[in-house]
């Protein structure tokens, strides 16, 4: 009856796409959508490709739920989404003059620099705790003394290191607590 | 589907259904599909208030044929995205969306064009009329 619906073509298609913003400009190789929840992957590979010509490789998909916030008593939802990956077959690039993403930018630009604390101690980067990237003053004299002399070295060159610049406070001697473990 | 740009926005003109399928032909060069997503012409700054059209009224959408409802439909599916990718998009950086109420105009025009074409569909003598009112709610 109404199944000889292997009608399959669909007139009005109704989904609304929102695109995220892509993590870099040239050479998009994946993009990021959200969706209502009930669109299937095949449905968004079909939108994308007949309605906008995108070349889809592969789309994956998750279901997310939308913040929520309780006010007093009442609870404020956002509604929930389908977030889609889209992995295109040849990478595109788009120009970031196009309407709101040289705002988006400099907002960005303008939330890093304003998080960026104004403390900073002396010879503090970006350290990782794991990483002992400090500059070595005079390393080559210490390695005839060979193994055993390591803390020794350590200390050494932590002061040297610190001694040697021109010290903006007058904490900068004091050594910071993670180079003292390499004495055990 | 090539979509003319001149469509960009949701304007109302007389003339322009007419150019615009005479138009959609091969004026276009490879075109970045993600440019559909932002908005025309359209500059970085604030310079002047941007120029938007009204939302398509009933009694103009009945003159339209179904295959120009049909196009209509998609060249305000493709404007509805636009608007609610710039709108998630400026919401994310807690910038202001200007010009909120464009999306609820295209929205509503979207219903009118179903609205019509149901009515259109009542219209008509029976095998048609399921037929053609099931292909119209048939969408996702």
């Amino acid at each position: 009856m109404g199944s000889r619906l292997g009608r399959r073509v669909v007139h009005f298609a109704n989904l609304p796409i929102k695109l995220l913003m892509p993590s870099n400009f040239n050479n998009i190789t994946e993009i990021a959508i959200k969706t209502i929840p009930s669109a299937s992957k095949i449905e968004i590979k079909r939108v994308l490709e007949s309605l906008y010509g995108f070349e889809v490789d592969k789309v994956s998909t998750l279901n997310m739920e939308g913040k929520k916030k309780k006010r007093g008593g009442l609870l404020v939802a956002k509604p929930d989404y389908k977030k889609a990956y889209i992995t295109l077959r040849s990478p595109l690039s788009i120009s970031p003059d196009l309407y709101p993403i040289r705002i988006l930018e400099e907002e960005k630009q303008r939330m890093n620099k304003q998080t960026k604390s104004s403390v900073v101690e002396d010879g503090e980067g970006k350290h990782h705790w794991l990483v002992d990237d400090r500059p070595r003053v005079a390393e080559k004299k210490y390695e005839r003394f060979g193994v055993r002399d390591r803390d020794r070295r350590r200390g050494g060159g932590g002061g040297g290191g610190g001694g040697g610049e021109v010290a903006k406070f007058p904490w900068s001697s004091m050594r910071s607590p993670h180079v003292t473990s390499a004495r055990r | 589907m090539l979509v003319s740009r001149i469509f960009g926005r949701t304007l109302f003109a007389a003339a322009k259904s007419e150019t615009y399928s005479a138009t959609a032909a091969a004026t276009s060069v490879v075109r970045n599909p993600l440019q559909d997503f932002f908005e025309a012409d359209r500059s970085v700054d604030d310079d002047k208030p941007v120029v938007y059209g009204r939302s398509w009224k009933a009694p103009e959408l009945r003159l339209k044929s179904w295959d120009d409802l049909n196009k209509l439909w998609y060249v305000l599916l493709k404007e509805k995205n636009m608007l609610m990718t710039q709108r998630q998009m400026l919401h994310s950086q807690n910038l202001r969306f200007p010009n909120p109420e464009r999306i609820p105009k295209v929205r509503k025009s979207m219903c009118r064009i179903k609205q019509v074409l149901t009515e259109r569909a009542i219209e008509e003598p029976d095998p048609r009329r399921s037929a053609e009112m099931k292909r119209m709610t048939n969408a996702l």
